[in-house]
């Protein structure tokens, strides 16, 4: 086989990669859209009020709220998102929350095990903690990040976000 | 009474060092150079330039799947990486075997296409793991978001630039005579 066939044959192989990874992403957009809003998706974050499942969040939900950005304290880099509180406000009306409502963000730091954090909405409120779902450095993922001294370090951090738990009356 | 000849190894010493170097660059690329994009896969411009680079430098099968493995193990227990130390490892190791693999059906990294090409499947293959693992474990990941042809496209465009650096790299290296200088290591 000369070069020339070799070359054609990778780029055919890439080609068809392009293909099925399209049709595999829009069929799960497709099925993501018809899913009924009432049951947990894979591959989404995990919304539930009161112990009740609310949404599944995915970053696309995200998009269109204001751009939230801060420089952390342990790395000085600066960490993109959306705020928390302004994702919270997505789905639960604010004046169903107290200052004592408490928001738990469960990821996958380990890849199978569970690390969480839990704030009160009065500390999302409070723009000096910069309590932020920021988007990972490739965009392939959501982390809970902040500058709150519980909250300022990478160790934890939430990230791989997969859940948030929002009580409203703890 | 007849002697048998030592068993020659497969990759020299020298070979093994320079390879050991270009895990560790892999590592050390992934924390310090950042370009300020939020695109998926961006860091593929540096990191598969070094591979491209490695594999011209030790041209043999299998060189660039240790410099997989090695970068993989190294940035694992470094902790980097968003999503966990598995997830990690096999994004790296991915890289190096699809170059190693893609390297062996196509030839040397002489060529600027095929430098190009090696690129953009290392870089898709480490996106392709990601993808996989990020569906086995049920990890919500921006693929599904942006869309797998966006990063798909993304991660091609950053593994093309980063065969594109590589093979400028390696054609500075031999107009400056490094190439003469290895053969006399090796």
């Amino acid at each position: 086989m000369s070069q020339k066939t070799r070359i054609l044959v990778v780029v055919g192989a890439l080609v068809l990669v392009a293909i099925v990874l399209a049709v595999y992403g829009f069929a799960t957009q497709k099925q993501t859209a018809q899913a009924p809003s009432a049951t947990p998706q894979p591959g989404m974050i995990h919304l539930y009020v009161d112990g009740a499942f609310v949404a599944n969040v995915s970053s696309a939900d995200m998009q269109p709220l204001p751009a939230a950005s801060f420089t952390d304290k342990e790395q000085g880099k600066q960490q993109d998102g959306r705020w928390l509180r302004d994702v919270v406000r997505l789905y639960v009306k604010e004046n169903k929350l107290s200052p004592n409502s408490q928001i738990s963000v469960t990821g996958t730091r380990k890849g199978t095990e569970n690390k969480s954090a839990t704030v009160t909405w009065a500390e999302t409120l409070n723009p000096a903690n910069n309590l932020e779902l920021s988007f990972s450095n490739d965009g392939q993922s959501v982390k809970l990040a902040s500058t709150m001294d519980k909250l300022s370090t990478r160790d934890q951090w939430v990230q791989g976000v997969t859940q948030i738990d929002i009580q409203t009356k703890p | 009474m007849t002697t048998q000849p030592a068993r020659q190894r497969y990759f020299s010493t020298f070979e093994l060092i320079l390879l050991a170097l270009f895990s560790s660059l892999v590592v050390v690329s992934k924390i310090v150079l950042h370009l300020p994009l939020r695109l998926p896969g961006h860091s593929g411009v540096f990191w598969m330039a070094i591979l491209i680079v490695a594999r011209g430098l030790v041209p043999k099968p299998g060189a660039l799947s240790l410099v997989g493995l090695t970068s993989g193990l190294l940035a694992a227990f470094m902790g980097l990486g968003d999503l966990g130390p598995i997830y990690t490892f096999f994004s790296y190791l991915a890289s190096g075997v699809a170059v190693d693999l893609i390297a062996m059906f196509l030839g040397s990294m002489d060529n600027v296409v095929i430098a190009g090409l090696a690129g953009i499947v290392g870089n898709v293959a480490k996106m392709l793991v990601k993808l996989l693992m990020a569906v086995a474990l049920q990890i919500p990941a921006g693929f599904v978001a942006f869309g797998l042809l966006y990063s798909f496209i993304t991660n091609s465009v950053a593994g093309l630039l980063g065969g594109v650096l590589g093979w400028l790299i390696l054609r500075a290296l031999r107009r400056a005579g490094f190439f003469a200088y290895l053969a006399e290591k090796r």
